[in-house]
């Protein structure tokens, strides 16, 4: 009869339950394991003779079967190692009655030393043991703290393989690692919009995007501070709920980036890649499939600096995510959902030179317009707030007040969004002024007449385009929210109008 | 006939000079290919005739002229009455002159030229002139380079205007490559004209006499930028030559750009202190100059065309408006505008309210009162009192 060891498989960010079942069978001393298994799976056998051999154990010389079930699904990761080695030992003697085995489940890489090493992806199959109903989890000891964010769960960890089988013997008494076992929870933010001094007028539209959820472009010279304002802006995102704060830690917790940290990541994550990085580093992919930039920067900002230097097909690829909001990496055998809920801020210099607007900007219109155009319309078309990034002149950053605090602006943020989660309340898709579908826009935009007037005088001065005129309404309707007028009033509306610098300096280029 | 005006200009080793002392006599190329070599001798001397002898083939004139169909390619020979007479009055005036797009009979024509790397400042003088000049129904002239000459072009044509360009290579060819879409604009609505066969690549001898086409052909010439070594320079010095009136842009006396222009000024040039100033002196004394040749009547009449409607006059036609109706915060407002200025550094006059300065600020610079660019906010030129 072949024994069962509880395990588990990830997929996207979440982790399925797994039965590692071994069988001795009569024959020829082998050992194959199937159920689909990658190479790193497949490789479990010398690791597995190995450990086994160096804590002396036997390895039975039969002819040994270990099945990944379900085996129809494709599997990856190392991490099956320890209930392998779990299963070929206890068929030769018993190490748990079967009861409290069906309710135990392990984790953990084995070393050819029979050391347990950390695996990713911990927190998705601790939240995945507590589901499905296992009430002890075995894991190596550095993934301990990551396995205890879920509370319902005893967890323990062990260096060796020797230790494990120890315990479940009940010849060693389970003794605490030294450090601290409590999940640390991150600490404040080390920055804050106070110390951003002298951009009052930027700020106004910072704190529209976020509340709005409009994504945000910054041009600007190189220096004029756009990245010391990216970096701020997920501080005044609305504060996270635990739910966010568990999506985001699992996705760091796949992609192997939590064991340095081991705790609930508590802030809205900033990533800013770099314009060289790769289509799967940015997207996601690779063997294993792991999350890209884009699903590390989910509920958080995802900043690409210097955006017009980005590679045409990374920036279209962004596009579907931006729409979906998750993101799906298709592989050969496989596909793999992420998600990618981010705020996208963009900076790029405005021209060539990177001054253009002032005096010794020597580029022309063409160059100018033909440089922008690197960023492509349907990337162009998802950011409604573009606007310009003055440096502000060291003289009057002596004498600028100081700016108000994270904390001040995350409130008139959460003032609008609580709005807005009352207004989108029936619909499923739509959660912020920016996601407003047509039909939404014609419901909830409604303008006072000057505000009309003003919109109307506008585009007869800018020449718009018709998909402008959508961007202008919603934004508008975010500058309301932000005072809580159900109507838009004409302050709104010009507030609005001033959002996009780009859009408008297209007009009076002279270019064919 | 096209073959022989071809045939007349592709002679190797005799130059427009030669070719329209040839005309003079004999009146058509038809005759001149017709004409004995003792006839030729007698005009030109023994050297023409004898080139004239040898060269009497008139394949490659032939060929020429399939070419010149095939491209869509126009002939303007000096026979023709749209060759303005002013134009001829170049000793060295092209005998025939390639375009492509329409050439109305020669109106009232001023040529705007300026440096490849303006400053903001630049463009902006040049738009400024030029969609006036278009709204005036002015032909606006120019070399379509880079900078000052692609803007002048620009903002006419986008003003509804008519305008001409010279190249300094073939009609065919589109340099600099990134004035394509310019190109075709200017062909529909107004004509690429050079001196130079199809296929010829643009070189550096072949601009100087490019830009003596360009003040030939106007009757005034706006330099707005030019160093102290350039190509607008030198349309300058041929305008002078050719006794055009010649304005030029005033600017810093530090600023490298307007080195030449400040010197301009400093010999006798006009100061351009607005488009308005290109009419300022008297009309007549102007055409006088211009017309070297013949006493063809100038033709202000076109001077009064009506300036076309177009969104880009809003401002213009809001002036009257602003300066009656400023609030007293609008005017406060605008007495800090003596240079631009941060939205920030406005933020006291709205008692720190942003929301309500971006209310007053987008107002104003619909009404034409102020501009905005990005984070900063200055004087709109309706303030800038003409004459
Ligand atoms: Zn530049």
């Amino acid at each position: 009869m072949a024994t069962v060891v509880n395990a588990f498989a990830l997929s996207g960010v979440s982790a399925y339950p797994v039965a590692v079942e071994t069988v001795l069978l009569h024959g020829q001393p082998s050992i194959s394991i199937v159920g689909l298994g990658d190479t790193a799976v497949k490789e479990a056998a010398h690791r597995l003779q190995a450990a086994l051999t160096h804590s002396s154990y036997d390895f039975p010389k039969l002819k040994i079967v270990i099945n990944l079930a379900p085996s129809g699904v494709k599997k990856s990761g190392s991490h099956f190692d320890l209930a392998m080695a779990i299963g070929l030992i206890s068929s030769g003697e018993v190490l748990l009655p079967p009861e409290e085995l069906a309710q135990t489940a392990f984790l953990g890489e084995l070393s050819l030393n029979a050391e347990l090493k950390p695996v990713n992806g911990v927190l998705p199959m601790a939240m995945c043991a507590r589901d499905s109903g296992i009430r002890r989890l075995i894991v190596p000891v550095d993934n301990l703290a990551e396995a205890r964010l879920v509370r319902e769960l005893e967890v323990f960890g062990f260096g060796t393989l020797r230790e494990v089988v120890d315990f479940l013997l009940g010849t060693l008494e389970y003794a605490p690692p030294d450090r601290s076992l409590e999940p640390a929870y991150s600490a404040l933010p080390a920055v804050d919009f106070a110390d951003v001094q002298g951009q009052e007028g930027l700020l106004e539209y910072v704190i529209a995007a976020v509340a709005g959820g409009h994504n945000f472009l910054m041009l600007g010279s190189p220096g004029c501070g756009k990245s010391m304002i990216a970096k701020r802006i997920p501080t005044i995102m609305p504060k996270l709920t635990e739910e966010e704060a568990l999506e985001i830690t699992k996705i760091y917790s796949v992609t192997g980036l939590l064991r340095q940290q081991n705790r609930l990541i508590t802030e809205r994550p900033f990533r800013s890649p770099h314009h060289n990085a790769s289509l799967n580093a940015l997207i996601g992919g690779g063997s294993p499939v792991v999350p890209g930039e884009i699903s590390l920067a989910h509920n958080g900002v995802l900043f690409l600096d210097e955006i017009a230097e980005f590679e045409r097909k990374a920036l279209d690829a962004l596009r579907q995510p931006l729409e979906d909001k998750v993101v799906t990496v298709s592989r050969v055998k496989s596909t793999s959902t992420f998600p990618a809920n981010f705020m996208l801020v963009a900076a790029m210099n405005p021209c060539p030179c990177g001054y253009h607007g002032q005096p010794k900007c020597r580029c022309t219109d063409y160059e100018v317009v033909k440089y922008r155009q690197k960023l492509s319309g349907p990337i162009l078309d998802r950011i409604d707030v573009q606007k310009y990034v003055q440096p502000v002149p060291f003289l009057s950053l002596a004498s600028a007040r100081k700016g108000p605090s994270s904390l001040e602006l995350r409130e008139r943020v959460q003032y609008a969004r609580d709005i807005q989660t009352k207004r989108f309340v029936r619909s499923t898709e739509v959660s912020a002024n920016a996601q407003m579908t047509e039909a939404m826009i014609k419901e909830f935009c409604q303008l006072e007449p000057d505000a009309l007037r003003l919109l109307q005088l506008s585009f007869e001065r800018f020449q718009y385009s018709a998909r402008t005129h959508n961007k202008f309404l919603k934004i508008a309707r975010t500058f309301a929210d932000l005072e809580g007028s159900p109507q838009i009033r004409k302050k709104d509306m010009a507030a609005a109008l001033m959002a996009r610098d780009m859009d408008k300096e297209h007009t009076g280029m002279m270019v064919f | 006939m096209k073959v022989y005006w071809l045939w007349l200009a592709g002679l190797n080793g005799i130059g427009p000079v030669t070719q329209r002392k040839l005309l003079e006599a004999l009146e058509t190329p038809e005759r001149i290919y017709l004409a004995s070599a003792a006839e030729i001798s007698q005009i030109a001397g023994r050297a023409v005739a004898a080139i004239l002898t040898a060269s009497r083939s008139l394949d490659s004139a032939k060929r020429q002229e399939e070419a010149l169909d095939r491209l869509g390619i126009r002939l303007l020979t000096t026979d023709d009455p749209l060759y303005p007479e002013q134009a001829k009055c170049l000793s060295n005036a092209p005998v025939i002159l390639y375009y492509r797009g329409r050439i109305r009979p020669k109106g009232q024509s001023i040529g705007i030229v300026g440096s490849r790397r303006c400053t903001p400042y630049g463009k902006q003088v040049a738009v400024e002139a030029a969609t006036y000049l278009a709204e005036q129904g002015v032909t606006v002239i120019s070399g379509m380079a880079k900078g000052i000459d692609s803007y002048a072009h620009t903002a006419c044509l986008k003003a509804g205007g008519y305008t001409l360009a010279f190249l300094g290579n073939g009609v065919d060819v589109c340099y600099p490559a990134e004035h394509r879409g310019l190109m075709e604009e200017i062909i529909h609505h107004g004509a690429v004209i050079s001196e130079y066969p199809p296929y010829t690549r643009p070189r550096q001898e072949y601009f100087p006499i490019r830009n003596a086409l360009i003040s030939a052909w106007s009757d005034k010439v706006l330099i707005v930028e030019a160093a102290e070594k350039s190509g607008a320079l030198i349309t300058a010095q041929k305008a002078i030559e050719q006794g055009r009136e010649v304005f030029s842009v005033p600017n810093s006396i530090y600023a490298k750009e307007s080195a030449g222009t400040n010197k301009l000024l400093s010999v006798g040039a006009k100061a351009y202190l607005g488009p308005e100033f290109l009419f300022a002196s008297d009309p007549a004394q102007t055409a006088d100059a211009a017309d070297c040749t013949s006493p063809v009547k100038p033709r202000h009449a076109r001077h009064t065309k009506k300036p076309s409607k177009k969104p880009s006059s809003i401002a213009k036609n809001n002036t009257g408006l602003a300066t009656l109706v400023l609030t007293p915060l609008e005017q406060r407002i605008l007495s800090r505008l003596t240079q631009p200025l941060s939205l920030s550094s406005l933020l006291d006059l709205t008692d720190g309210d942003m929301q309500s300065l971006l209310d007053w600020i987008c107002t104003m610079e619909l009404e034409g009162k102020l501009k905005v660019k990005g984070q900063m906010v200055e004087a709109g030129s309706w303030g800038r009192t003409p004459k």
